[in-house]
């Protein structure tokens, strides 16, 4: 039934390419419609078959048991390649369907392109699906009982992070296809980038979320004491990121001057490719990576696709590389649209130095023979800089004006912000904060904060000597009236927020390792813990042993323990380890529970992680403001169309 | 000099900034991947060095101490010579059912590889292994 879905596809790629009748672009719109309602039927047998544990289908048998939480059967859908990849075709042909079915108007000439190209990537997964890696394969004779899931994808975390993080990947073929319809059309105009503005924001939304929770996930399960630890999968969710962050910006330019215009086509398509090889890291195994995978036929089929799209795209851009001449040209060397350039090639440079670094094992040992790999030290000496420079940026560029910036308008603008930052560098280094890397990521989004704040105080003043306003209308209207603007700033705000977090836990992070018998006392930073023996108990099938530890802060002894634990699941030879978090705004106080011998004596890795609930917090605010951001402004419009009827 | 030629000086200093933070980021955090074979091939050649190291894990020759905590295990090549490993650290939950580990550290003077990070694996949780059956 799968393969129908394939043969669908198929037959509307065919049709779509053959757009001069109009009965074949129907028929083509339509097949895109089924393409989405058979995937749509696929996914939910295939869930349904989870939830009824029906182990007829050796995906569910390999992934689920039918004592499995049910939302861990539901999560178990996307824990292989099978069903990931299934998840991706599905997402695509819904998508798709979105896109076709509700077309924005200026760009109806597009579409049947735009179809063509969304069919030919859904023809490659839905392929792969129905020849490469079966999702349906049956089972002979039926097991009674399950592999189960793994351990350590039982969790929330690993509930939200896959789909999110491929609504991200998949989202970033729409934009892409529209690039490519706007190139085979020869249109000349801006019209792609503003009916994908969404479809771009949308992606990026996901993709942020989706690393996010990957790195929470992280966090919180694997017990190691980080959240990120440049892992070619994580370098791989990563790089579109990268590459997106930078295409949401030059497109700005695109859309206000007319420039960038070879950048943006090529960097939609980096992008689209990053999220494909992001893919085909993760589903293929190439990289030894804690996620360790391993397919190769699948990777064969998934470079092959790549170096296709690569070329036929590349030739495309080149072609019609007169369509992409800029109407203007770079003013002054300091201006708004340089600091917009200057953000586009950090953000690529470093998406640079991490595919470089992720992909070198596999160069050095084409080239020399020797496997050769780059620790996370590349991954923290390159990007930590370049990082710190974004973020000034951040701050410099919404206050920096078009064209040419002069030096009385710096002034005004960076008067204070810089005095801030000097008097909080001054303030950091006497206060003790001691690490360069450090004072300057503070430094930097307490300079950020400033101009952020100038920016609301000044659009507020502004309004209140318009209207007379009071100060919470003035703020609420200037707001809500230019979201795109200001929800761009709460996106900003919330990466400080996110930099604050990372900063401190990666300059201040305290770890112990104690082996101690029952009645001894741990003590790490401001915190006690007392360790009183283990316990053991048991959940279902699996078996969970635990010590619970009494911590005690600056002498105030907190009424709960923290429990530290090791869960045995049937069918897993090995343990899994659950870490004990308490959790503050100011730091987290992170227990692993190592091992222990017969007389009960323990082993533990404690660690202390200051300010990280800081990078979960700024998660939060980010999906608010980008989904502010992007929420169409109605009323202003209809307003305004009132108005120009009225004037008719 | 017009505003052009200073845009590329610019761009042309940016990039160059990122390729000399890529460069001398490089040549300290490298590490060479090598099998349990090539290693005892070198011989003592890459005593010292930064080393990434594959080999099987022989299962009776783990060893752990709790109190220090020491790891202590022989990786096998496939040709059967080993190399002697110790890990300052806490055993993994998954050393049982590891088949093979990828770890990283340096070889000091008496031939022991003296790990920084152990990454088992653990074929039975990968499906290819299964679908055989």
């Amino acid at each position: 039934m799968a393969f129908l879905v394939n043969l669908y596809a198929l037959g509307a790629v065919l049709i779509g390419i053959r757009n001069r009748d109009r009965r074949f672009l129907e028929s083509g719109k339509n097949g895109i419609g089924a393409v989405a309602l058979l995937t749509t039927f696929a996914t939910v047998l295939l869930a349904y078959q989870f939830m009824a544990s029906d182990f007829s289908n050796s995906y569910v048998f390999n992934h689920s048991a039918t004592d499995l939480p049910t939302l861990y059967k539901f999560s178990a859908l996307w824990a292989g390649n099978e069903g990931s990849l299934l998840l991706w075709a599905w997402l695509l042909a819904v998508y798709a369907a979105a896109a076709v079915y509700f077309p924005r108007r200026e760009a109806e000439e597009m579409l049947p392109y735009v179809s063509a190209v969304l069919l030919a990537i859904s023809l490659f997964f839905t392929f792969i699906l129905n020849f490469v890696t079966l999702p349906f394969a049956s089972m002979n004779p039926v097991p009674a009982q399950g592999m189960g899931l793994n351990p350590l994808l039982q969790d929330p975390g690993m509930v939200i992070h896959p789909p999110t993080l491929y609504a991200g990947y998949v989202g970033f073929t729409v934009p892409f296809a529209y690039a490519m319809a706007f190139l085979f059309t020869r249109k000349v105009g801006d019209t792609w980038i503003k009916v994908t503005r969404r479809w771009t924001l949308w992606s990026w939304l996901f993709l942020s979320i989706g690393i996010i929770f990957g790195a929470q996930w992280a966090y919180v399960v694997l017990g190691w004491g980080g959240y990120w630890a440049w892992d070619p999968v994580e370098n791989a969710s990563l790089l579109p990121w990268l590459t997106g962050t930078a295409f949401l910006h030059s497109v700005m330019i695109q859309e206000r001057k007319g420039m960038l215009k070879i950048w943006n086509v090529m960097l939609i398509i980096v992008t689209f490719l990053l999220t494909v090889f992001g893919t085909f890291l993760s589903r293929s195994g190439v990289l030894a990576s804690v996620h360790a995978f391993s397919d190769t036929t699948l990777g064969a089929w998934f470079l092959i696709f790549m170096a296709t799209t690569l070329a036929a795209s590349l030739y495309l851009a080149f072609d019609r590389m007169p369509l992409l001449r800029e109407d203007n040209q770079f003013e002054a060397v300091l201006s708004k649209e340089s600091s917009f350039l200057l953000n586009n090639l950090l953000l690529v440079g470093s998406a640079f130095a991490v595919f470089w670094g992720t992909i070198f094992p596999l160069i050095s040992e084409a080239v020399r023979g020797v496997k050769v790999t780059v620790g996370p030290g590349f991954f923290n000496q390159v990007n930590v800089p370049i990082g710190l420079v974004l973020i000034f940026l951040v701050g410099i560029c919404p206050l920096i004006p078009w064209r040419k910036a002069s030096w009385n308008n710096l002034k005004d603008n960076f008067l204070y912000p810089v005095l801030i930052l000097m008097v909080f560098l001054v303030a950091g280094y006497l206060g003790g904060i001691r690490k360069i890397a450090a004072l300057l990521g503070f430094g930097s989004a307490a300079f950020v904060l400033t101009t952020l704040a100038l920016e609301f105080y000044r659009g507020v003043r502004a309004r209140r000597r318009m209207t007379g306003e009071s100060i919470p209308v003035a703020l609420g209207r200037l707001v809500f009236r230019n979201r795109r603007r200001y929800g761009g700033y709460l996106v900003h705000l919330s990466i400080i927020m996110m930099i604050v977090g990372i900063t401190g836990s990666s300059a201040y992070q305290v770890e112990k390792v104690y082996t101690v018998k029952p009645g001894q006392v741990m003590s790490i930073g401001n915190y006690q813990l007392r360790y009183s023996g283990l316990g053991e108990t048991e959940q279902g099938r699996v078996g969970i042993v635990y010590a619970d530890l009494t911590v005690t802060e600056k002498g105030y002894t907190y009424p709960a323990p923290l429990r530290a634990t090791k869960e045995f699941y049937p069918n897993m030879d090995q343990p899994t380890t659950r870490v004990g978090i308490k959790g503050g705004l100011k730091e987290d106080l992170f227990v692993i529970l190592n091992g222990w011998e017969k007389d009960m004596t323990a082993n533990f890795k404690i660690y202390v992680n200051p300010l990280v609930a800081w990078i979960w917090l700024g998660e939060y605010l980010l999906v608010a403001a980008t989904v502010f951001a992007m929420w169409p402004q109605r009323r202003r419009l209809s307003r305004a169309n009132l108005v120009s009827q009225a004037a008719d | 000099m017009n505003k052009r030629t200073r845009l590329f000086i610019g761009v042309g200093v940016i990039l160059a900034a990122i390729a000399f933070l890529m460069f001398s980021a490089f040549s300290g955090t490298t590490m060479y991947y090598y099998k349990v074979d090539e290693i005892l091939a070198k011989g003592g050649g890459v005593t010292g060095k930064p080393l990434r190291v594959q080999g099987a894990i022989v299962p009776e020759s783990v060893s752990f101490d709790i109190q220090v905590p020491l790891l202590k295990f022989n990786l096998r090549g496939e040709s059967g010579g080993t190399i002697p490993v110790e890990y300052k650290g806490v055993k993994p939950d998954n050393m049982a059912q590891a088949t093979s580990a990828i770890v990283e550290g340096r070889i000091d003077s008496k031939g022991v590889l003296v790990a920084s990070k152990l990454l088992l694996q653990c074929p039975s949780k990968y499906e290819s292994e299964r679908k055989g059956s």
